[in-house]
């Protein structure tokens, strides 16, 4: 968050406006037109107009303008955003003109009553995610009778990082090769763990607690080398080991529901774009899977920065900040540089598949053995603003990509479409379905 | 196999051409309550309007006047308010003599009106919002100039409507009037 203070330190600019002198002489021709005729009626047109602008300079303000503009604050329930304009002193200024300007919504031009020091509460609503730049505000003081002005100047914008809400996710899918000597998934590596492997003869190093008493009476007796002797016998249980995951962020690109705004990158506040969804799928899984003790990184298509995989609180806290602060970059690269995975991870693609560069390396990555899960994010169309070359043009463009998704499955990556619904209840049952796929195969 | 394309849909293409996406919502602005621009704007040429149809004697004048209050709906703070005002002074003194005709305590309330109205709404675009306090504050300083220029009137009126007339009052009033022009003008010239 951040906060804005602009201050006008022009006590002596301020300057007439534009109707002052055509104001002045127009009353004072009307004054000596009536004085010429002997018309007091003609005279008394003029009195106004002269008066007005006479009494507007000699109540020149004398002060500086100060204007602050507060850090904003979010609203978690509606999405809203507040920031509160402070008019600090007006400079002796009857009225201020705000023109407040945030990207994605239309202008707003106020005059407003700057008699005083006072707030105004500006707000927007959005369903965006990620850093919003927030709240440019062009301000102008205007004297009494509207005779003076100050110079414009502007406050602003604010900045806020609007972190995405994580869905709740039952099962989800694991990798093939599980790591590391600890975690709550099943190895198939005997060792310490909870579930039971099989039996096996007390051998050096086995500990006295692992040895079981009822399978040793039951088989133990005279297996051993001489008569009266006894075979003991312990319990082996699997190993415990944790997932590792790569979450893959395709951040060159973001595109709304509307397809009309595709082209300008146009996409209203109280709609998700494909970035959007992205970030909530990624929070949702990172956090699944770290809440489950497993490790989660991050990777950003076309850029250098990562996370590498680790567990925790602290983990979820930088992957999701990650995930807000990835935008595109200019023109979405054709060529960009390979993620560096770690190997048997799970690799979580999130993308629109708009370009081939995602799928080639999902391709590439389930070849040497990851395995892969592709989230597509393009929001459901809507084509109700397309002329019918642009509706054409559009389902060459889909073709297209139900063609890579095709691909995708044919290589053997999973594709699973983030829903926009709220409790992703499709979402959850298709990561379910995926996680019950048994790991061997691997 | 695709389905047949039934007569409707073409002609919901059709519709579809051309339709405009949803507009963008405004930033929300918590100031008290307000009233739009344009209606201040109407304001402004209603009161224009009215001056005129008090003065105006023939079909020329109200061509006159419409290009003036056109000007005056576009450009309210422009020079249209203030050349109709000389205009429609221009007029009384053609009228015939009558300084304590009702009219004419009209006309300087609607002019005054309409030209420091439109000083105030000119800079703003049509679909702003002026809050309702401005008025409160400028509304003062409106009804202490008014209060003097009304005053005035019914000053000159008086004086003007005596016969015999204090020769030396207009000499001292343009003396006045131009100590005053002069100062102003040297103002305006220092804040420019």
């Amino acid at each position: 968050m951040s906060s804005a203070a602009s201050r006008v330190a022009v006590a002596g600019r301020w300057t007439p406006t534009g109707s002052a002198l055509p104001r002045l002489f127009a009353g004072g021709g009307l004054l000596v037109l009536g004085l010429l005729a002997g018309r007091a009626d003609v005279a008394s047109l003029g009195v106004p107009l002269v008066l007005s602008v006479v009494l507007g300079l000699l109540r020149r303000p004398a002060t500086d303008i100060e204007v602050q503009l507060g850090p904003p604050r979010y609203g978690t329930t509606e999405g809203r955003i507040t920031s509160t304009l402070r008019i600090v002193g007006s400079g002796g200024g009857v009225a201020a003109r705000l023109r407040v300007a945030t990207p994605g919504f239309r202008d707003r031009e106020v005059l407003v009553d700057a008699s005083g020091p006072r707030d105004v509460d500006l707000s927007v609503v959005t369903v965006r995610t990620g850093r919003q730049h927030l709240f440019r505000v062009d301000h102008q003081c205007r004297g009494a009778h509207a005779v003076l002005r100050a110079p414009m100047d502007w406050v602003g914008p604010v900045s806020l990082v609007v972190l995405p809400k994580p869905a709740l996710l039952g099962p989800v899918p694991l990798p093939h090769r599980l790591q590391g000597l600890t975690g709550s998934h099943r190895s198939v590596r005997p060792g310490d763990g909870g579930d039971f492997r099989d039996l096996a003869e007390f051998a050096s190093g086995d500990r006295l607690r692992r040895i079981d008493w009822k399978a040793t009476a039951r088989r133990g007796t005279g297996h051993g080398t001489g008569v009266g002797t006894t075979t003991l016998f312990v319990r082996r249980t699997f190993a415990t080991a944790d997932a590792h995951v790569m979450l893959v962020l395709d951040a060159r690109d973001e595109v709304g529901p509307d397809v009309a705004g595709w082209d300008f990158g146009r996409v209203l506040p109280d709609e998700s774009t494909s970035l959007d969804l992205a970030r909530r799928a990624g929070t949702s899984l990172a956090r699944r899977y770290l809440d489950q003790g497993d490790r989660v990184g991050l990777a950003e298509l076309g850029r250098s920065r990562w996370l590498r995989p680790a567990g925790g609180r602290r983990q979820l806290t930088q992957v999701v900040h990650h995930l807000a602060l990835a935008e595109p970059q200019g023109e979405p690269a054709q060529k960009v540089a390979v993620p560096h995975l770690p190997s048997g991870v799970l690799v979580v693609m999130l993308s629109t598949f708009l370009d081939d560069v995602p799928v080639d390396l999902a391709v590439d990555w389930r070849f040497t053995g990851h395995r892969v899960l592709a989230i597509d994010v393009l929001p459901q169309p809507t084509l109700a603003h397309l002329d019918p070359r642009q509706v054409t043009a559009h389902r060459v463009v889909a073709l297209e990509r139900d063609e890579r998704l095709a691909s995708l499955a044919g290589a053997g990556v999973e594709v699973v479409r983030w829903e926009h619904a709220p409790d992703g209840a499709r979402v959850e049952a298709t990561l379910a379905t995926l996680a019950r796929t048994r790991r061997a195969g691997r | 196999m695709s389905r047949p394309p039934t007569l409707l849909e073409p002609i919901a293409r059709l519709l579809a051409v051309g339709r405009r996406p949803p507009m963008a919502p405004r930033v929300e602005v918590a100031a008290g309550p307000s009233v739009p621009a344009w209606l201040l704007r109407l304001v402004v040429v209603a009161a224009l309007a009215g001056s005129v149809a008090l003065v105006a004697r023939s079909d020329g004048h109200w061509l006159v006047a419409v290009v003036l209050l056109a000007g005056a709906l576009t450009r309210p703070d422009g020079l249209a308010p203030s050349v109709l005002t000389v205009g429609v002074g221009l007029l009384l003194v053609t009228a015939p003599l009558d300084p304590l005709h009702p009219r004419v305590f009209v006309l300087v309330f609607a002019l005054h009106l309409a030209v420091e109205l439109g000083a105030l709404v000119g800079p703003l675009p049509w679909q702003a919002q002026v809050e309702w306090r401005v008025f409160a504050r400028a509304g003062r300083g409106f009804l202490v100039v008014q209060a003097v220029a009304q005053t005035l009137g019914l000053l000159g009126a008086w004086v003007t409507g005596q016969p015999p007339a204090m020769p030396w009052l207009p000499l001292l009033a343009a003396v006045a009037l131009s100590v005053l022009a002069w100062t102003v003008t040297s103002r305006l010239r220092k804040a420019a």
